[in-house]
């Protein structure tokens, strides 16, 4: 499996349309998924060819960036690419409806919710504080915090980890207690 | 599987979150998967395209005319004395034969592109950076090494000319 996928990233780099091909069908999947977690679904597609534009910017600089020699390190490389993507283009809709005046509310909103530089220095505080308190907490209890930070609802954190929904309330429930726990330091990491 | 998080939980994670995505995304239908096509594939040329790579404390060498087909370091015939880490292709340009010298610097992000050739009269070669000729070697065999790298970020087009007409075109990606 390891020679396949590097091989075939090797021909894409070539400039290989077969290779292409393949690349495209194999991982189109996780592309779309990807942009339609995280952009409006009027969006997804102007998005994912946008990511298939950034692999191919400066001669493929993106792919070549790609040391690895295993499926599964290609697709989490891959899904953070169309993740970054997705992020910036999300960010670049906002400004593009601020600045045309599509939806002064939104635009309001925008402002009023813009942070300070103390506010973003404050927030990087707690949230570095907070990520070390999930830091002491078991695997099961900490990717299900992970994932909620994510913006994944308990539906779809339940299917991610291929558990059933009430497992990922319960141990979601006791992570909050243990990390709450933590922070008065009634318990200790 | 190798690790793109140094952290092992994260890696393991942001795979089992990838695959989910991955369900909810959908497979490409023909129409798309030609106008993708149409984006990412370079447009037909006659330009050869050489890929060089640095991974596991080796070169690896492809060529988009060699047809699966790699060039590993140790495979390759290293010649000449105090040229550690040099490595050479023979290919033949228009009936002529030229070898391509690649010297990298030790730290593996630059590589160095000489030309040889055998009966050079009337050969010379020119080096293109993004479409603008940077340097120009007027006669083959005497003065053959660019001052010009391969970088990571710079993707190098080399020209090859007899009597001024041009006869091959090779354009140079550096991975490492």
């Amino acid at each position: 499996m390891s020679d396949e996928i590097r091989s075939l990233i090797d021909n894409c780099l070539l400039g290989k349309r077969e290779a292409w091909q393949t690349l495209i069908q194999k991982f189109h999947r996780l592309i779309i998924g990807t942009c339609a977690h995280y952009v409006p679904r009027e969006e997804v597609v102007d998005t994912s060819q946008l990511v298939y534009l950034k692999l191919t910017e400066n001669d493929y600089q993106l792919l070549r960036k790609f040391k690895g020699e295993s499926l599964p390190a290609f697709i989490i490389y891959l899904n953070e690419i169309a993740k970054n993507i997705s992020m910036s283009q999300t960010r670049s809709i906002r400004r593009t409806e601020y600045r045309e005046g599509i939806s002064l509310d939104l635009s309001i909103d925008i402002l009023d919710g813009r942070l300070t530089q103390e506010d973003v220095y404050f927030e990087w505080e707690e949230k570095k504080e907070f990520y070390d308190l999930i830091e002491s907490l078991d695997e099961p209890h900490k990717e299900i915090l992970i994932l909620r930070l994510k913006g994944y609802k308990f539906k779809e954190i339940a299917a991610i980890l291929e558990v059933p929904i009430g497992t990922v309330l319960a141990r979601a429930n006791r992570a909050k207690e243990k990390i709450k726990k933590l922070q008065t330091k009634e318990i200790k990491p | 599987m190798e690790t793109k998080d140094p952290n092992p939980f994260m890696n393991r994670l942001k795979l089992k979150e990838a695959m989910y995505l991955m369900s909810q995304g959908e497979e490409v239908d023909p129409s798309t998967l030609n106008r993708i096509l149409q984006t990412v594939v370079p447009n037909p040329d006659s330009k050869i395209r050489i890929f060089l790579q640095f991974f596991n404390d080796s070169w690896k060498v492809l060529m988009s005319d060699w047809e699966n087909a790699t060039l590993h370091t140790s495979q390759l015939a290293l010649r000449g004395q105090g040229n550690l880490g040099a490595f050479r292709v023979h290919r033949q340009v228009a009936g002529r034969d030229l070898d391509f010298v690649f010297q990298p610097n030790p730290e593996k992000n630059q590589v160095f592109l000489s030309v040889e050739a055998s009966n050079a009269e009337r050969l010379s070669a020119k080096l293109f950076l993004d479409g603008t000729p940077v340097e120009t070697l007027p006669k083959l065999g005497t003065q053959s090494m660019f001052d010009s790298p391969i970088t990571l970020d710079s993707s190098p087009e080399l020209a090859i000319f007899e009597s001024g007409k041009e006869i091959g075109r090779y354009h140079f990606m550096l991975q490492s």
